[in-house]
């Protein structure tokens, strides 16, 4: 995915104010009061919030606008607005990550919390770090039984508990 | 003099070598829970509690404090290793201390955190010795109004972290403020934004939005190529601690630290995360490097961390004096003395004399031991960076996983951790700051909260809430803070203006 | 080598660190037992009579640390560990926020029948559903009765600048400055609240509730003037009331306070809002009998040592056991109470 700095700032630009609106939108729906009984009402803060992330998205197409402007001007090779923002390897990253996340909120109520988790960094090591069974799985039972030592037995966590009783 | 009489008589008590094995095991515990992603002192206290059940109260206490101070030292060791803040009052290390790792100077910036803590923790307990009596109405004189201008002030400062982009920087702050709203009204008992999930009533923690925004968002951007190496040469003496030069920079940023961190700490409620942001807004501004700040520069380590300790000295003012805790820590604190049959409160210091000052002294002795630890663990500490990057990932990424959940024991939190995550890493790729957001999320609630409040006070006055003479002061100090690049900047215009025409 | 040696250093460490933690074991470590605790943890009503815990409890509390009910349950957590009343270990969990029912939510979403969470109560119980912001409402579908513990009577207490010295003091000045008096207290439809509302009823004033989350910073508010009333109980307020930073004005119980002699009940001073808080415990719906017999019986031995009669005479606590069955009834009189006295409290 190639994406320039610039057009992820249009796009922060516009989902900012996309994003005040549907927040007044939402505060309105709940039926959240500007003023209450002749005091501050509920709504009071979330209708600041939502006007101001709005104004916000308007101040950074703004920017953007302005930048471009003079980017014009100069046209450097060196403009920050024209870098490309997502690299492959990161976004490798936060995929896995999320289905590792997905997965340990998903599974560990079944299967456990901390065998999801060694379990994730197993998954991790092999997929990432391109490790050899032997040491994923090793650094995974380790993490495990750190985790397990400090968090349970010290902290006495009550951890969701698979079969395997941790 | 009366007051070297009761020190010594503090000090005797501590003769005990119990108290000090105590005190080390109370360090120790406590350095490792705050180096928990998302657990703090009051974790830390709670924990070891039943141990201290039949227990001496001295040697109790003794534990109690070298978890308190543990905790907050423990906290900032993983903000700077994993950008990843223990609590509240770490976020602001994370913004100088990170950096400095990736430099590969974390030594540098985790014994400059341990000692600009102990100079700021040692400072205070002699602040606190010497004006404790004294001061106990300060913390009085603050009202809902009073709470309001300094949550303001607390709110601009956060204007100077805005980075190159104002609108971003502030965008970031007023969406923290937004999901700070959400949750169960305080007048009204209505529920904002929560569509009906009861793990929303009590809002958002900003624990697991800053464990998402900081660490998450961070070890995604990690990747092989960008190893970082710690070779033998930096793990030498020398390059682990702060050179003369660096202390002759961070020398007036902690003093001014310290005093600041530990008025601020003497409010009930406002504490250590206001104390160590003030302090790193004062030490940006007036600082020789202060555009360096953000960039790894080592007085950004010092200034709040220095303030964040002074400030957990401060909180233990009017938890002595008054019997109101100043912050969540101190408020186990004070149920484990009422526990041990101690009651802190206006006679405290004069009834339960050996008893109060042994505290002070075990405060001292705290101190020394977080010292020690906290410079001998060093190079272990700056080892872990020597691990494998991808390694390091999965381990970093579990580990989080495993805080937030142990947050509140719920999967809910673990959820909105990954959630901002994933948030964080776009953030990160737009350029909006995290800190900001998180910045505001804290005070946030409190901001509105004690708006509400004041204004029911007041009846609905808002003059009235920002005239009071406390508020005033300080309001006026914000407005000037905000805009006060701007103006100077303007006047300079002009007056270049009138020279050049 | 170097590096084994450091792992294997924190290694022990962290071991050690465990068996500190740990001074009793659940007995769920260990495959011996995970035949135990999956039947456990499965929440099955086929318990036989006789039933002990075989992992550690979860004792929530409802609201901040520090607070009346937290000291409260602490305390009986203490009882329990000295006099070793309990096989395992007893967990207080503060979850704050919301009057209650945030602490509420977490242990119903431990499910119906989970026997290993229990958690302290107090007016928010019934005041919350009864003004529609709670959905756990205080009967059996919601929850099981384990037992009643005490009543908790509160001290009315004013600014001493304000020169008050009894109720009648208050009602004057309320009535010559209409809306001027504010009254401080934690959370908007609790006792706090209520008292003030009875108050505002009986005496035809209207004094102004300022609610707050947090009883230190409501006392430190109180110490400062801004606010000028407020109740407290004799626990949190003792020392301010010898000291004279705090006037005590009347105590809200039917008779005086052993601590404070000399100050009037509510009553005595010719206005009947002496009400009083009532602290109990409860579970999950749907929880075994046996299961509901034990843990009353383990409370009854709490509220019979001395140590918690000490406890309850110094803070002028009444000390009214009532048993899992009893509470029950108790709970239901209780609400017909509470409906009462919020049909006198301004529903916007």
């Amino acid at each position: 995915m190639k994406f320039k700095a610039k057009q992820g700032d249009l796009a922060l630009g516009i989902l900012a104010t996309l994003a005040g609106i549907v927040i007044l939108v939402l505060t309105r729906i709940q039926g959240l009061q500007f003023v209450k009984s002749a005091k501050m009402g509920p709504g009071f803060f979330p209708t600041i919030c939502g006007i101001a992330i709005s104004l916000c998205g308007i101040m950074v197409l703004m920017e953007l606008w302005k930048n471009t402007h003079k980017a014009k001007q100069t046209s450097g090779e060196d403009d920050p607005l024209e870098q490309n923002i997502f690299n492959i390897n990161e976004l490798r990253n936060l995929l896995l990550f999320v289905v590792l996340g997905s997965a340990v909120l998903l599974l560990s109520n079944y299967i456990g919390l901390l065998t999801c988790l060694g379990l994730c960094v197993i998954t991790y090591l092999k997929v990432q770090g391109k490790e050899s069974w032997l040491k994923s799985v090793l650094i995974g039972v380790c993490m495990v039984a750190f985790l397990y030592l400090v968090f349970v037995l010290f902290l006495h966590v009550p951890v969701p508990k698979g079969p395997l009783g941790f | 003099m009366d007051l070297l009489h009761h020190l010594a008589m503090g000090f005797s008590i501590l003769a005990n070598p119990m108290t000090i094995l105590y005190s080390l095991i109370g360090v120790v515990c406590g350095v490792i829970i705050g180096a928990l992603p998302g657990l703090g002192p009051s974790v830390g206290i709670a924990v070891l509690l039943p141990m201290c059940y039949g227990l001496d109260p001295i040697c109790a206490l003794c534990m109690l404090c070298g978890i308190y101070y543990g905790a907050m030292y423990g906290g900032s060791i993983t903000a700077i290793l994993i950008n990843t803040p223990g609590d509240s009052a770490a976020i602001m290390t994370t913004l100088d201390g990170y950096p400095m790792a990736r430099k590969g100077q974390a030594g540098k910036a985790l014994s400059m955190s341990c000692l600009s803590s102990v100079i700021g923790g040692t400072v205070s307990v002699v602040l606190f010795m010497t004006l404790a009596p004294v001061v106990s109405n300060f913390a009085t004189k603050f009202g809902p109004s009073e709470y309001f201008a300094l949550m303001v002030l607390g709110l601009t400062s956060i204007a100077g972290m805005t980075g190159k982009s104002p609108a971003k920087g502030f965008l970031a702050a007023f969406i923290g403020l937004f999901v700070a709203g959400i949750g169960i009204d305080l007048v009204f008992g209505t529920t904002k934004f929560v569509f009906g999930n009861v793990n929303l009533y009590s809002g958002i923690d900003f624990v697991p939005v800053a464990m998402g925004l900081f660490g998450i968002a961070e070890i995604v951007c990690n990747y092989k190529d960008n190893n970082l190496e710690v070779d033998k040469e930096s793990l030498k003496i020398k390059n682990l601690l702060p050179s003369r030069e660096e202390w002759k920079l961070s020398l007036p940023h902690i003093g001014r630290g310290t005093i600041l961190g530990f008025i601020v700490g003497m409010l009930p409620g406002a504490g250590a995360t206001i104390a160590s942001f003030l302090s790193y807004d004062m030490a940006k501004r007036t600082g020789k490097r202060g555009d360096q700040f953000g960039t790894g520069v080592v007085e950004g380590v010092a200034a709040p961390e220095c303030a964040n300790n002074a400030a957990s000295m401060g909180a233990m003012v009017p938890m002595l004096t008054l019997g109101v805790p100043g912050s969540g820590a101190t408020a186990i604190m004070m149920g484990a003395l009422m526990m041990l049959g101690i009651s802190p409160g206006p006679s405290f210091f004069v009834k339960e004399a050996d008893v109060a000052w042994g505290l002070v002294a075990s405060m001292y002795l705290g101190n020394i031991i977080l010292v020690c630890i906290g410079l001998g663990a060093l190079s272990l500490f700056v080892r872990i960076l020597n691990v494998k990057t991808t390694t390091l990932n999965a381990l970093i990424f579990a580990f989080i996983l495993m805080g937030a959940y142990a947050l509140e024991n719920s999967m809910f939190t673990v959820g909105i951790t990954l959630f901002f995550g994933v948030l964080g890493y776009f953030f990160k790729k737009v350029n909006v700051p995290a800190a900001p957001m998180v910045l505001a999320l804290v005070l946030g609630a409190i901001t509105e909260t004690n708006l509400r409040q004041a204004l029911i006070i007041d009846d609905n006055n808002f003059f009235a809430v920002v005239s009071r003479p406390i508020s005033a002061v300080i309001i006026v100090i914000a407005v000037l803070l905000a805009f006060g690049t701007p103006i100077k900047a303007w006047i300079a215009r002009l007056r270049g203006k009138k020279a050049g025409a | 080598m170097k590096r084994l040696f450091s792992l294997a250093l924190a290694a022990a460490l962290t071991l050690s660190l465990a068996a500190c933690g740990g001074n009793k074991t659940p007995t769920t470590s260990g495959a011996a037992s995970s035949g135990t605790s999956s039947s456990a943890s499965a929440g099955s009503s086929s318990q036989s009579a006789g039933w002990v815990p075989t992992k550690d409890i979860e004792f929530v509390i409802p609201f901040g640390a520090g607070g009346g009910n937290d000291v409260m349950v602490r305390k009986i957590i203490e009882i329990i560990e000295t006099n070793d009343l309990c096989p395992v270990n007893v967990v207080p969990v503060n979850k704050s926020g919301g009057s209650g029912v945030v602490g509420y939510t977490y242990l119903t979403s431990k499910g119906a029948g989970y026997e290993y969470a229990l958690s302290s109560t107090s007016a928010s119980f019934y005041t919350q559903p009864l003004t529609g912001n709670s959905p756990f409402t205080p009967d059996e579908t919601n929850f099981s009765f384990v037992a009643h513990m005490v009543k908790d009577p509160v001290v009315i207490v004013a600014n001493p600048a304000l020169g008050f010295t009894s109720i009648q003091d208050i009602v004057d000045y309320a009535k010559a400055n209409p809306g001027k008096l504010k009254w401080g207290g934690v959370g908007n439809a609790s006792d706090d609240a209520i008292i003030m509302y009875m108050l505002n009823d009986i005496a035809g004033i209207d004094l102004v509730y300022v609610p707050y989350d947090d009883s230190g910073l409501l006392q430190a508010a109180v110490l400062g003037g801004h606010i000028d009333l407020s109740v407290n109980s004799l626990a949190e307020a003792q020392e301010h009331m010898e000291a004279g930073t705090m006037t005590a004005i009347a105590a809200c119980a039917d008779e005086r306070l052993s601590g404070l002699p000399d100050v009037p009940t509510t009553g005595e001073e010719g206005f009947d809002i002496s009400h009083q808080q009532s602290r109990g415990i409860v579970m999950n719906p749907g929880v075994d009998e046996a299961v509901l017999a034990y843990y009353s019986d383990l409370f009854r031995q709490v509220s019979e040592t001395p140590e918690w009669k000490e406890f309850t005479e110094t803070n002028a606590m009444s000390d009214i056991f009532k048993p899992y069955d009893e509470f029950s009834d108790y709970a239901k009189e209780m609400l017909d109470d509470y409906s009462t006295y919020l049909a006198m409290v301004p529903q916007d």
